[in-house]
């Protein structure tokens, strides 16, 4: 204990006593350490992000679609039906159609093309969307097939600038459409893509829009699931689905949020160890770097280690010193490339904020995971000079000058 | 009892394929206690013969005693060992570590030792010597004879057998050169073994025994 910290004391007078070689020899490990900490902490909110937007969509979405068999050149058929009999799982929450349905939208003074979509009361829970102004559909409007809609603020503002759009009606569908409710998106679901066509969005009873359009095309069915259920959904659904009847077999495929967004997370796992095994050679180069100083320091101290061998130090104690010293540069190295990495992860969204959208998740367990690897590869690198060092010999260390 | 016993050393150095002897032979027995010095013309083998006695380096053959210890049998840190408990060692040079204060310098010895409170002794042995104002100064602000006061002051940390002197006052003026071989032979009425290497027959004098070498080999030895 008292010899470690003897080296230690060594380790940082001669640190001292050769400043600006010291500097120049760890720069290496400070850019290799901050470029680890930096991609790690990028990759780790990139990924806190996807988890985060998923949790807001929740975790439980399933679709349904049809598939064209080449054999028998029949291709599934969705419609109400089916949604009836997916309901009737225990573990379904609800379940609506997806509709590509853009049709003329009138009021008395604008004309305008909107997206009508197919709902029920459970539609805005299931879909993380609240009415913010006005109510939902009831049970009693869908009952008595009721021509009322709920929509988007944007088309609200757009159709209505200047009044309220409650009690207002809008036309389409060849009826008289009475606005009950408007909604707003959360902000998790406003991709860019989408953006447009969900803001300029009808929501109306499914019952009533089945009734009033004789040709409605459901394209899939999105099914809500009870994250609870534990149970095999994909071939509970495509029972369902399927039925009893022999010719729907093949006819129908289930999609599975949750195992796409674990395929997705996988790829983003294999592209940051990538990045990182990149960043770790740039450690790597730091590393040899430090040895060829250490070298260079070992061969200008050859005196010093002559007097040291002379005054009594064993072989082990020289080897012990010169990788106490190595050790020490590169901790302080990984010590001022954790901040350096820190620091660029957290620059890096403001200063490119088109290309970085997601900011850094800076967590503790990289400064120790980087740190500790800092201080072992100052052992490792050092560990050449530091026997070349030991194994000078006493006398000819002391002739040379 | 003998402190040093040589039977038949020599010491060659290899230069390319050729073997370059530099001791020849060499038999010489030295008692506890006494004041050696060894003279000889520079490349006559005398400062081979001290890395020798101060087992710095082993013999090529023969047969070197260091009390009950056989230099040829000891391991490396066998050898470090011995260093650091039996023999103190003052250079012409100095060698002192420039980056060290004088008490750092000092307490080196004892780290390697591992004994306690190295510091304090180091403290102690450089006020003794008259250092009390320079013991936080480095050696390249200390005058030279200064500086080998610090470095017999780092010879004697380990309480020594022997205190092995090569050209000590080689860098010095007479008056400091004078100073430290008054602490030499303060030493050895203390009972230390004083070995004292030099080239001038004047400073050898000083001893009571005096060994000559010439061409790796005793030619004459008074005592």
């Amino acid at each position: 204990m008292d010899k470690l910290k003897d080296g230690l004391h060594i380790a940082i007078v001669n640190l001292l006593a050769n400043k600006t070689r010291s500097f120049l020899s760890i720069l290496g490990v400070v850019i290799g350490i901050a470029s680890v900490v930096t991609i790690l902490a990028m990759t780790a909110g990139a990924r806190a992000d996807v988890i985060k937007k998923v949790n807001a969509l929740g975790l439980s979405l399933y679709q349904v679609f049809s598939e064209y068999d080449e054999k028998s050149f029949r291709s599934g058929e969705l419609d109400f039906q089916d949604i009836q009999n997916l309901k009737q799982l225990h573990f379904v929450v609800t379940a609506f159609p997806k509709l590509n349905f853009f049709k003329e939208i009138r009021s008395r003074h604008k004309t305008l093309m909107g997206n009508i979509v197919g709902i029920d009361p459970s539609y805005f829970k299931a879909k993380n969307l609240t009415v913010v102004e006005g109510r939902n559909v009831s049970p009693v409007e869908i009952e008595r097939r009721a021509t009322v809609c709920l929509v988007s603020r944007k088309l609200a503002e757009t159709f209505f600038p200047e009044s309220d759009p409650l009690g207002q009606s809008l036309f389409f569908s060849g009826n008289r459409w009475d606005i009950i409710g408007l909604y707003n998106q959360e902000e998790a679901r406003r991709t860019r893509n989408k953006r447009s066509t969900q803001e300029m969005e009808i929501l109306v009873p499914l019952e009533t829009l089945l009734r009033t359009e004789k040709e409605v095309d459901f394209q899939s069915l999105e099914v809500h699931v009870n994250p609870d259920f534990k149970g095999n959904v994909k071939e509970e659904m495509l029972a369902v689905m399927e039925g009893q009847d022999p010719k729907r077999k093949g006819l129908y495929s289930v999609w599975d949020q949750q195992e796409y967004i674990q395929k997705r997370l996988e790829i983003d796992r294999i592209l940051s160890l990538i990045m990182t095994i990149v960043a770790s050679i740039s450690l790597l180069v730091g590393g040899i770097g430090m040895m060829n100083v250490m070298l260079t320091s070992v061969a200008e101290r050859t005196r010093e280690i002559g007097i040291r061998r002379a005054v009594g130090a064993r072989k082990k104690d020289i080897l012990i010193q010169f990788l106490i010293e190595s050790s020490v540069l590169s901790g302080i190295g990984g010590f001022l490339g954790i901040f350096l990495g820190a620091s660029t992860a957290r620059a890096l969204p403001v200063l490119f904020h088109k290309v970085f959208q997601v900011g850094p998740q800076l967590n503790p367990v990289f400064a120790l995971i980087s740190m500790v690897s800092a201080v072992l590869m100052g052992g490792i690198f050092g560990l050449y000079p530091a026997i070349k060092a030991s194994r000078l010999s006493a006398a000819e260390a002391l002739r040379s000058e | 009892m003998f402190l040093y016993e040589l039977a038949q050393v020599s010491k060659e150095y290899s230069l390319g394929d050729r073997a370059v002897p530099v001791l020849k032979n060499i038999d010489l027995q030295i008692k506890k206690g006494e004041f050696v010095s060894i003279v000889g013309p520079s490349g006559s083998g005398k400062s081979t013969l001290m890395q020798l006695l101060g087992c710095l380096d082993i013999p090529s053959s023969g047969v070197l005693r260091i009390g009950e210890h056989d230099v040829l049998a000891l391991s490396d840190d066998q050898l470090a060992s011995l260093r650091c408990r039996t023999i103190g060692f003052v250079f012409q040079s100095f060698h002192l570590l420039p980056s060290y204060d004088a008490v750092s310098n000092v307490s080196l010895a004892s780290t390697y030792r591992g004994l306690p409170q190295g510091r304090e002794r180091a403290l102690q042995l450089l006020k003794d010597l008259g250092l009390g104002h320079r013991l936080h100064h480095k050696p390249n602000t200390l005058s030279g004879g200064e500086k080998q006061r610090v470095a017999i002051a780092r010879a004697m940390i380990n309480n020594p057998e022997v205190l092995l002197a090569d050209e000590p006052t080689g860098s010095l003026d007479q008056q400091n050169g004078q100073m430290i071989l008054d602490l030499l032979e303060q030493f050895h009425r203390q009972g230390k073994t004083i070995i004292l290497v030099t080239h001038d027959s004047h400073i050898a004098a000083r001893a009571h025994r005096l060994i000559e070498i010439v061409d790796g080999q005793i030619q004459t030895d008074h005592g």
